[in-house]
């Protein structure tokens, strides 16, 4: 089956992924208790621009594929910019955003981002932004994305890299045992 | 038919004895002081709301905060750390507001560019303060809502600033009305 070829523009029911990096807690703190669904304030903050960068993980819920082409970008991303590890994604319907209970509706904008100087990891086809409002500051935004979040979300862990790695692993050596037991349908060489 | 008032009863009970025999009226029972602190005392740091008194918290997120500023040795470079004068501003701020702030204890981190986040939460939402080099940002979601409110350093506004965090705080207590969106 082919994986999701999104609209140019943001569904109601898509879901919505903001990347979650884990950092270390206060040094001084480590004796608090971090509280039951809370996400911390930096996870919504974007100091490049005025636009805050989310994943359309799904039509109407997680695309597994979807997921799987964006779980190496997240890895990518974490030790190219955040020198941080990647946990995964906070969750929300499109909706929520877009015309949310009360207070101003958020734009999403479709973003897809090309691969650049051939790097195929920068790539991002299911890239979207969030307009941050002009009255806003990076953590009026911020701060406004969070409750949102928090109020209905859910955490879809990422694949972790060794994990991931296993995966292909196995995938390798299947192509490569199937391609020497069927020397007839194909090339003995395995594909890479 | 008799029509004795409030006035008029209080003049007879209270009224000075004119006899000698004044000793025919029984003396008031001597109220005795409990010398044991009350309950409500010992609570004081617990009431969501303006109580006078310092947050019960106050001493244990102060030494959260100190005990994350490095040594001379080390910068703030490394995960975890806080800037000295981010934790010094931090202390000045909870010293001076945390009687107006939420009972429960808040959870502190640092946001992306370093400033102190405490994050409080109330029966119908959570406050949440950024504490940076020029200022104090405080926003707390009621209903929906978000309503900021802003403390400069130095401190020039700090009397305004505590009554909009004591607004907060018994909105966050109690339920928010007629809030305006920052």
């Amino acid at each position: 089956m082919a994986s999701w070829k999104p609209n140019a523009t943001v569904g109601k029911n898509e879901s919505i992924g903001r990347r979650l990096f884990q950092r270390q807690g206060l040094k001084g703190a480590e004796d608090q208790k971090r509280p039951d669904r809370t996400i911390e304030l930096y996870h919504f903050e974007e100091n490049k621009d005025r636009e805050v960068s989310v994943d359309r993980l799904g039509a109407t819920s997680i695309d597994g594929k979807v997921k799987a082409y964006l779980n190496p970008r997240g890895h990518y991303e974490a030790t190219r910019l955040h020198r941080a590890n990647f946990r995964g994604w906070a969750v929300t319907k499109a909706k929520e955003l877009q015309t949310p209970a009360k207070g101003k509706p958020l734009k999403i904008a479709a973003s897809p981002i090309a691969a650049q100087n051939g790097d195929e990891l920068s790539e991002n086809r299911y890239h979207a932004h969030i307009d941050m409002l002009q009255e806003y500051d990076s953590h009026d935004m911020a701060v406004r994305l969070k409750y949102i979040f928090e109020r209905n979300y859910h955490l879809e862990p990422c694949i972790p890299p060794d994990r991931e790695g296993l995966f292909r692993w196995a995938a390798r050596w299947f192509r490569t045992l199937w391609h020497r037991t069927t020397p007839t349908l194909g090339s003995t060489e395995p594909r890479r | 038919m008799v029509t004795a008032t409030a006035q008029a009863y209080s003049d007879i009970r209270f009224r000075q004895p004119a006899s000698e025999f004044g000793f025919e009226i029984p003396a008031a029972p001597v109220q005795e002081i409990n010398p044991q602190p009350l309950v409500s005392d010992e609570k004081l740091g617990l009431i969501s709301g303006p109580s006078g008194n310092a947050a019960k918290w106050i001493s244990t997120i102060a030494r959260r905060i100190q005990q994350s500023v490095p040594g001379p040795a080390l910068g703030t470079d490394d995960n975890g750390w806080l800037d000295s004068d981010i934790a010094a501003r931090a202390l000045g701020f909870f010293d001076a507001t945390s009687d107006v702030l939420p009972a429960t204890e808040p959870y502190l981190y640092t946001a992306t560019n370093g400033d102190l986040v405490a994050e409080f939460a109330g029966r119908h939402g959570k406050l949440t303060t950024v504490i940076g080099i020029a200022a104090v940002n405080s926003f707390a979601v009621l209903e929906g809502q978000i309503v900021k409110t802003t403390l400069n350093f130095p401190f020039d506004n700090v009397l305004k600033a505590r009554q909009e965090l004591m607004q907060i705080t018994k909105q966050l207590h109690t339920g928010a009305h007629g809030i305006v969106e920052a």
